[in-house]
């Protein structure tokens, strides 16, 4: 082989390698975006902070209902917020009028889900608040002290792995049909 | 396996179904009070009325095939309705078998999965992770059955069927097999309930669990743990009547059928 | 909508890396949709949306008219699976595959989204919306119009409700309106067990059976296991006479030409010529009257024309024992039937020996040209052997005591109308035995005789597929001024109407049932929306009251109430306090909670031996020979020309009689070698199911689950060069069409299966193929009795060239 070859070579796999590299750089900032959080709009200004500081005094599973009951935690029906409190103007956010709006339509109020899991997950919040006993915050932070509306997750990273090593802690099955569906 | 095991299995198997189920019983269950969930199909009460193959696609959120897919095979049904004729008319004989996943103790698309998307789960249940699954079908061509189904295309439903979906299970997308669970979702929530109630869960809640069995009017399906001699289930499979889908290969199925006659291949 | 991202799995990496190595993008970043989780869609205005509430809903399923209670599983206001509701006597929890596709009605896309009316020639399936007032007010102005010319007549209801509160209201607006044109499909289903019914009984009912106590079921063609109308409770049934009794076990022998279903579930099956059976069920009767085997205390008692009579004339007249002695020995009945005469002797003494014993047949066995003489032969077995109202045998289902309405005022334009002679000739000299006749319409709206029709309302109804000559109809339609259809979706027959004014599906709609259980005892269960109605429809029976209401006069006064749903709860009355009911409640408000637990209302009492209430024939016991039919020949002028020109052999007392004609076939042996055996599966329903995919993908073979499909002998197939898969013409004298053939081994030779209701959808007005197998078929009928003969059609078939 002559050298001139030699170095057409070197330079076709140099090329090859740079495309390659590129393609793959290219590929890697699209997986990035794709799989990048993205922020929700919420309808209402929700403040976690008003509703469960001393004066309301509301617990967690007053409106998250199934956190007790099923593997969903919920969100109270707009007629809830209507029976409870909000008939009547409170507070003196302007917003706050538009729960009686979407009530008199009767409507949900349309919250976006913030703490999503993939379609191939099951999560029970029964089975880790009741049987687990685990506490809210311990997944979601202390919402509590939360005066902004949820935007992105609160569960930060709950990856399979945080799963599994919690799971194998506390001697809870890490059979796949456990958690997936 | 021992050959000649196999062979002594084997025969007991053909002749006394009961004595076959108690040896492969025996040596597949696990020390401990472990649950193995098992079907009995009574095809003598069945009238191959296919209910139970309905039932399954609309629980299981299973896509219709449609006019394209369904005459290149490639239809998805868990729970078929196999026809098998013999002879001509008027000496004829069709013999209508409902066939879900066999939940093999021995499957042998477990072991052929590069990637562990397919597995036995601690209860018995043959179970797949969706996606986890890259979709090289080494399953489908290692299931004597043909219990699995492979996603040629995207599944499709029609916007205003989405509703319908249900929300216990994923969908699946394309290049992904997929195969009947037992309706694991449904032993979940019977699970729950009876925690919740705080006792263990009974052979009452789970006869007719799975979505098939409570959809059979002639009761042919029964669900329950083979592991449990007391349960329903297992009393079907000791049975004279029972017999298994070619046991003879030893994948020890957990799906037992009941018939009169001895059914010829 | 926005949503965090799944986290990453397997797949994912995978698929990253794919693209990486191959340097292409991603394709479809920032997918709109998860997808395993493609179960998410908004429902808008859904209150519900979001709070993951889960309800079951109770209602009664509608697929076909048993009644099966279910329960509705309702996420987040979506319903998502439908179940049997374990309470309920007719289907304890089970549910046939018909309910189980039951949200492929709510959710299907073709559904019409609110009321349409025409814009564009008839046919040509153009609509344009318009709203609920303008129609009605339109409508009702058309109807008042007609009503006022004194052509009140000339409208006609085609109503596909066998019986319940929707029928009655149909019934209700023809008699104040003033129309005789009020037709269902039932010849064209079970007719002649109607029939029947109605000159042994004199009860036009579908009767029940007290399976728990049979020991030998003999099925005369039944198709127990497909299209009986109440084969939920049957499965059930037949399971339990096979497994659920220890030490006893129900010998079930089922005798058809065609291998079907349930001759392969059957314990013995019995070849026969097709059309034959009521020779067969004499010739069973000869032997057990011969041998004396019968039930002599039950026919001397409760039953009348076993031995010859005179009437008060003094007039001798025929009884079934000298007709079967004379007329049906085994030796003939073998030839006629090809069984042998040791086999029927044989069925003759196990049909005895294993008392109490059913002898059973459905509409499809006597959908034959001799089709009123066999089913009242099958049905006579039943009278000799005197298992009529007794445990194990069979009984006449007794219908919950709903009140009745408060009677029509008719005025005199009303009492002209009802006067007029009916479209369909049925009860008339063209067919004086009739009790409907909807597959004689399109001949009579044809040739305008006896006069035209003025409109038409198209409900739970859609002839133009499901009954014989398809373009015929549409052509019929095109002669009516206006033509209503309550479909929800659009079909051949829709496509003709001027307005579409489309009903809540069952899973939408309030409504209080009168179902066909073949429990025995009382039963009325009800429906209520599992959703709130997805589209801008409305229940029909609504629509029916406001037209009404709109026309004003007397036919306004005739519907006094809101909504349909107060005008059924009216009629709930007599269920209040009844002892030993499954609710035993004061008020209405509590018999709808109990209702609703137990998904339905009844009285668990077999009404063994009431014999009062059993027989409402004017001899008040079991006929044999029917005192009915003597009357109503007797009034035919020209009656034994009548029977010459219409090809009936049989005469005198034997027409009133059990007994068997030879049966008439279309289409020449020469010409069309092959006899047509039609057939209804499990995934029959009238107008078919061929709009919901669930049940088009369960036919057998699956290959050819969505073409139409030929069933031919391998033999035949191999004669002819056809492969399994297959594409062929089938071609009869009424029509010919495409199908798929399926070489199959249980088909008869010479025969042809063709399984009905099967077809292309959604239907297109520019559809020239005929589908669903009623197009093959010619308008054949009992010459009397108006019942369709589904069998006698003959046909050929051609190899498609590729």
């Amino acid at each position: 082989m002559s050298t001139r070859n030699r170095n057409r070579l070197v330079v076709a796999g140099f090329a090859a390698l740079a495309l390659f590299a590129g393609g793959a750089a290219f590929a890697y900032s699209r997986y990035k975006a794709f799989m990048a959080p993205v922020p929700v709009t919420q309808p209402l200004p929700f403040n976690h902070k008003h509703h469960m500081d001393e004066k309301l005094g509301l617990t967690c599973d007053a409106c998250h209902k199934g956190v007790n009951e099923g593997p969903h935690a919920g969100i109270p029906s707009v007629n809830t917020c209507i029976k409870l409190c909000h008939t009547d103007p409170q507070g003196t956010n302007p917003e706050e009028a538009k729960i009686r709006e979407y009530a008199a339509k009767g409507e949900a109020i349309p919250w976006q889900q913030a703490n999503r899991l993939p379609g191939h997950v099951y999560f029970s919040h029964v089975g880790h608040v009741k049987f687990g006993k685990m506490e809210c915050k311990e997944c979601h932070g202390d919402m509590k002290e939360r005066t902004e509306p949820v935007l992105l997750s609160t569960t930060h990273r709950l990856d399979m792995d945080t799963c599994m090593e919690c799971h194998k802690e506390k001697g809870v099955s890490n059979d796949c049909l456990q958690c997936h569906k | 396996m021992n050959p000649t095991r196999r062979e002594v299995l084997k025969d007991m198997a053909v002749t006394v179904g009961a004595v076959a189920l108690a040896a492969s019983g025996v040596e597949a269950s696990a020390p401990g009070k472990k649950r193995k969930w098992g079907m009995a199909i009574d095809l003598d009460r069945c009238t191959a009325c296919q209910a139970c193959v309905v039932a399954c696609r609309v629980e299981n959120n299973v896509p219709v095939a449609g006019p394209s897919e369904i005459p290149a095979d490639r239809g998805i049904f868990w729970m078929d309705m196999l026809a098998i004729q013999e002879g001509e008319h008027p000496e004829v004989r069709t013999q209508y078998i409902p066939t879900p996943c066999n939940h093999c103790d021995n499957a042998p698309c477990v072991k052929v999965c590069p990637v562990g998307a397919t597995f036995q789960n601690e209860e018995g249940i043959v179970a797949q992770i969706w996606g986890r699954c890259i979709g090289c079908r080494y399953c489908t061509t290692a299931c004597p059955y043909s219990r699995r189904y492979f996603n040629w295309t995207t599944p499709t439903f029609a916007e205003s069927m989405k509703a319908q979906l249900n929300p216990d299970v994923a969908t699946r997308p394309r290049g992904v097999v997929e195969k009947c669970t037992l309706c694991h979702q449904r032993i979940r929530g019977v699970k729950d309930k009876a925690r919740n109630e705080g006792r263990e869960i009974e052979d009452a809640d789970v006869v007719h669990l799975t979505a098939c069995s409570q959809a059979c009017p002639a009761e042919a399906i029964t669900f329950g743990d083979m592991a449990d001699n007391d349960s329903t289930v297992s009393e079907l499979a000791r049975s004279p009547r029972a017999f298994r889908l070619l046991e003879e290969l030893g994948t020890h199925p957990k799906v037992v059928y009941l018939r009169e006659a001895k059914w010829k291949e | 909508m926005k949503t965090t991202q799944p986290e990453p799995g397997r797949r994912d990496f995978l698929r990253a890396a794919l693209a990486a190595a191959g340097g292409i993008a991603l394709g479809g970043c920032h997918q709109k949709e998860d997808p395993y989780n493609l179960n998410r869609p908004k429902v808008p205005g859904q209150a519900a949306y979001g709070t993951y509430q889960e309800k079951w809903i109770t209602t009664t399923c509608s697929q076909c008219w048993a009644g099966c209670g279910v329960k509705v599983r309702v996420v987040e206001g979506r319903a998502v699976k439908i179940d049997g509701h374990p309470a309920n006597p007719i289907n304890r929890g089970s549910l046939g595959p018909k309910g189980q596709a039951g949200l492929e009605v709510l959710y299907h896309p073709d559904r019409f989204k609110g009321p349409v009316r025409r814009d564009g020639p008839r046919g040509s399936g153009k609509w344009a919306a318009v709203s609920w007032d303008d129609a009605i007010k339109e409508i009702a102005k058309s109807l008042a119009d007609i009503r006022a010319r004194g052509e009140s007549r000339g409208v006609l209801v085609l109503d596909g409700e066998p019986r319940g509160m929707m029928r009655e209201l149909w019934e209700r607006f023809a008699n104040v309106y003033g129309t005789p044109n009020h037709v269902d499909h039932r010849a064209a289903s079970d007719g002649g067990k109607l029939l029947a019914m109605a000159y042994m009984h004199g009860i036009p009912e579908i009767p029940a059976y007290d399976w728990t106590g049979t020991r030998y079921v003999l099925g005369f063609g039944a198709s127990l296991f497909e299209s009986w109308c109440q084969s939920i409770h049957l499965m059930r049934a037949s399971s339990a006479l096979r497994r659920d009794m220890p030490g006893r076990r129900v010998k079930f022998v089922q005798i058809s030409p065609r291998y079907s279903v349930t001759a392969s579930k059957a314990d013995e099956w019995i070849e026969i010529e097709p059309a034959t059976y009521g020779a067969l069920a004499l010739g069973l009767g000869h032997v057990i009257v011969r041998d004396e085997l019968y039930d002599k205390e039950f026919v001397k008692d409760h039953t009348f024309g076993f031995e010859d009579w005179k009437d008060a004339e003094g007039k001798s007249h025929r009884g079934y024992k000298d007709l079967v002695l004379k007329d049906y020995p085994p030796e003939k009945v073998a030839k006629i039937t090809g069984i042998s005469v040791k086999t029927i002797e044989r069925i003759a003494h196990e049909l005895v020996d294993h008392k109490p014993a059913l002898s059973l047949a459905d509409g499809g066995a006597a959908a034959a040209t001799n089709g009123l003489g066999t089913a009242m032969a099958i049905h006579a077995l039943n009278g000799l052997l005197g298992n009529l109202e007794r445990p194990g045998g069979m009984i006449v289902q007794r219908r919950a005591p709903f009140a009745p309405w408060a009677d029509v005022e008719q005025d005199e334009v009303a009492k002209k109308g009802l006067a007029a002679e009916r479209i369909d000739g049925s009860g008339s000299d063209r067919l004086p035995l009739a009790l409907g006749c909807i597959q004689a319409l399109p001949d009579a709206l044809l040739s305008g005789a006896p006069y035209a029709a003025q409109a038409l309302f198209l409900y739970h109804s859609n002839p133009a597929f499901s009954k014989p000559g398809g373009k015929k109809w549409q052509d019929a339609f095109q002669k009516i001024p206006l033509v209503v259809s309550f479909s929800p979706f659009p079909d051949e027959s829709t496509f003709q109407a001027d307005f579409v004014l489309p009903d809540h599906t069952y899973l939408e709609r309030w409504e209080v049932v009168d179902p066909v259980p073949s429990v025995g005892y009382q039963i009325a269960t009800f429906r209520q929306p599992a959703v709130e109605p997805l589209y801008n429809t409305r229940q029909t029976g609504d629509v029916l009251i406001q037209i009404a209401k709109a026309m004003g006069g007397p036919v306004a006064d005739a519907f006094p109430w809101e909504t349909f749903r107060k005008a059924s709860e009216e009629r709930l009355k007599p269920l209040f306090n009844v002892e030993g009911s499954s609710t035993v409640a004061a008020k209405l408000a509590d018999l709808r909670k109990g209702m609703d637990k137990d998904s339905g209302w009844w009285l668990p009492k077999f009404p063994y031996e009431q014999w009062a209430d059993a027989f409402k024939t004017p001899s008040g016991k079991f006929e044999f020979y029917s005192q009915t039919i003597a009357k109503r020949l007797a009034a035919m002028p020209g009656l034994e020309k009548e029977l010459d020109a219409r090809g009936i052999a049989t005469r005198g007392d034997d027409l009133c009689l059990p007994h068997w004609e030879t049966p008439k076939a279309a289409g020449d042996e020469a010409q069309y070698p092959f006899k047509i055996a039609a057939y209804r599966g499990i995934d029959y329903a009238e107008g078919g199911v061929r709009h919901l995919p669930w049940l088009v993908e369960i036919a057998l073979p699956r290959r050819a689950a969505w073409l139409q499909r030929v069933e031919i002998h391998p033999a035949d197939a191999r004669q002819m060069k056809i492969k399994d898969g297959d594409m062929v013409r089938v071609e009869t004298p009424a029509g010919s069409t495409r199908m798929s053939a399926v070489v199959a081994p249980g088909t008869r030779r010479g025969m042809i299966g063709v399984a009905l209701g099967h077809g292309k959808w959604p239907p297109l007005p520019t559809d020239t193929e005929p589908t669903g197998g009623f197009a093959l078929l010619a308008n054949l009928m009992d010459p009397l009795a108006g019942i369709l003969a589904l069998q006698g059609t003959r046909a050929r078939i051609m190899k498609e060239k590729s």
